[in-house]
């Protein structure tokens, strides 16, 4: 009995130092050999970008009654076929899109086949344990529920965007959502019949220059890998048109009668139909090159 | 008895720190509470590793006609005294070179009336912000003539001039690319500090769509 208590004392204050020990490493990566000081230096000014998110835009849609249209989903047929990571990991992010989709506006079927597909993705791409049986038997037991079906859909992308950033693998990340936000601009733009240029939704695709701003520099920051270069390379029709939208100005935080705290009062990003055209080509195209790209 | 007891305590003591080490989950343990109106999840929030005298940026896209609620919150050892800052990232003329000169256009300080707390955050940062993805294609059409740009952080929010509240509730009337700059209190000298010295930040960011007034 005794020996049993030691052995199992043993055991936890191992995992408990092998814990410290990986902090240590995520801490630092560090110049330290002993591994057991950090320099704040090292540290400084580091940056976290923001991983864009498709439910954000599908729930921006969804909210702003654009009418459901489930060819805009890639088919899962689609899935099979792409052996390199880069593109694997371009697709898992359509799919990821898709399935936010399908699931904010109540496709039961399709949210089924395409969290299938996510998931065999995500055991191709090693991102383990992402989406277990558990999850899949919620959406069943939640058909009921439309609300439950897009939480657990955003749910499992941000358990994947946290399983890629813990584990290092930002390059894998980065991809995802870069698929994730071209299927998301995608549906968007689709979507969009008789097109009002004063309207939130063309407001919010203007927007969309910052959102893939961000998403540009965090692809710089790990273009050395994964064949992140060529895909920088691929965006730049995107990104000369952003390039071309205007910003407005914004004044000073400003708080409301009301006492609210109001930020960019007056800011505006003008699209004009010129670019939103040129915008939805260039997107259609880079989609078209990724679907297309099986090897 | 005695043993009993003390592996008791040492799986305690080994479960404890396995808990503290699961920091990229921290905003959504640490930082939530029950307390103001009802928002959601945005999956802009985020954890990380700190250090004592640290400072680190976490980016944040607000879109236009949503309210926002922004958390900061920190494990006990980094201190209660975690310094916010909240930057707007703008694109703005360059400062002429030599005999070119450009007026101002007023636009930054072209404030009204119910300015928040003006005299605080009247300061306009000149701090060239680098990371620009578009700046690349700015000088292909400014190069020789014509106004410049440049991307600064304008400063919106301090929260050490509002007591280190660590939340803060806005709306964005406009998109805007927003830094939440983080600066754990402590030695910023680039001396060695120990892991227990170091601890999870958490930022969490809540959204809800803004509340349209009028008729």
């Amino acid at each position: 009995m005794k020996k049993l208590f030691f052995l199992i004392g043993i055991t936890l204050f191992l995992i408990g130092c092998t814990e410290q020990n990986n902090r240590k490493t995520e801490v630092l990566k560090t110049d330290d050999p002993e591994g057991i000081a950090v320099s704040v230096e090292d540290k400084k000014k580091k940056s976290f970008f923001p991983i864009p998110s498709p439910e954000q835009m599908i729930t921006f849609i969804n909210d702003n009654g654009l009418k459901y249209n489930k060819e805009l989903i890639l088919g899962v047929s689609f899935s099979d076929g792409y052996n390199d990571p880069t593109h694997k990991a371009l697709v898992f992010g359509i799919y990821t899109a898709d399935l936010a989709y399908a699931a904010a506006y109540q496709d039961l079927e399709s949210s089924i086949k395409l969290y299938k597909t996510v998931r065999a993705l995500s055991s191709e791409l090693n991102i383990e344990g992402l989406m277990t049986e558990e999850m899949m038997q919620s959406i069943l037991t939640n058909m009921e529920n439309p609300d439950s079906l897009a939480l657990i859909a955003s749910d499992s992308y941000y358990r994947a965007v946290e399983h890629l950033e813990s584990n290092g693998q930002e390059s894998k990340l980065a991809l995802m959502s870069l698929g994730g936000w071209v299927e998301s601009l995608h549906i968007t733009l689709s979507a969009m019949k008789d097109v009002d240029m004063n309207s939130d939704a063309v407001e919010r695709i203007a927007s969309q220059k910052i959102t893939f701003g961000n998403l540009y520099s965090y692809l710089k920051n790990n273009e050395e890998e994964l064949g992140i270069k060529g895909e920088l390379e691929k965006v730049q029709p995107i990104r000369s048109v952003f390039a071309s939208i205007l910003e407005g100005d914004s004044g000073k935080a400003t708080k409301s009668k009301s006492g609210k705290l109001v930020f960019g009062r007056g800011k505006k990003i003008q699209i004009t139909k010129e670019q939103y055209v040129a915008l939805k080509s260039a997107i259609e195209i880079y989609r078209a090159q990724i679907v297309a790209q099986k090897s | 008895m005695k043993q009993l007891i003390f592996f008791t305590s040492l799986i305690f003591i080994a479960l404890s720190v396995e808990a503290q080490m699961e920091c990229s989950q921290y905003h959504k343990k640490g930082c939530g509470d029950e307390e103001g109106v009802f928002m959601k999840y945005d999956g802009q929030s985020k954890s990380a590793i700190m250090a004592k005298g640290q400072k680190s940026e976490f980016h944040l896209v607000a879109y236009n006609g949503q309210d926002y609620r922004v958390t900061v919150c920190n494990e006990s050892n980094l201190g209660n005294e975690v310094r916010f800052k909240i930057y707007e990232k703008q694109k703005v003329f360059a400062k002429p070179k030599e005999e070119e000169v450009y007026e101002d256009d007023g636009a930054i300080d072209d404030h009204s009336e119910d300015d928040y707390s003006e005299d605080d955050y009247d300061d306009y940062s000149e701090e060239d912000y680098t990371e620009d993805a578009y700046s690349e294609e700015v000088p292909a059409t400014a190069i020789n003539k014509g106004p410049q740009f440049k991307l600064v952080r304008e400063l919106l929010y301090d929260n050490s001039q509002d007591g280190y509240n660590p939340k803060i509730e806005f709306t964005a009337e406009g998109s805007m690319s927003l830094i939440i700059e983080v600066t754990v209190p402590g030695s910023d000298s680039g001396m060695k500090l120990k892991v227990r010295e170091t601890g999870c930040v958490g930022v969490l960011i809540e959204r809800a769509a803004s509340q349209r007034t009028g008729f």
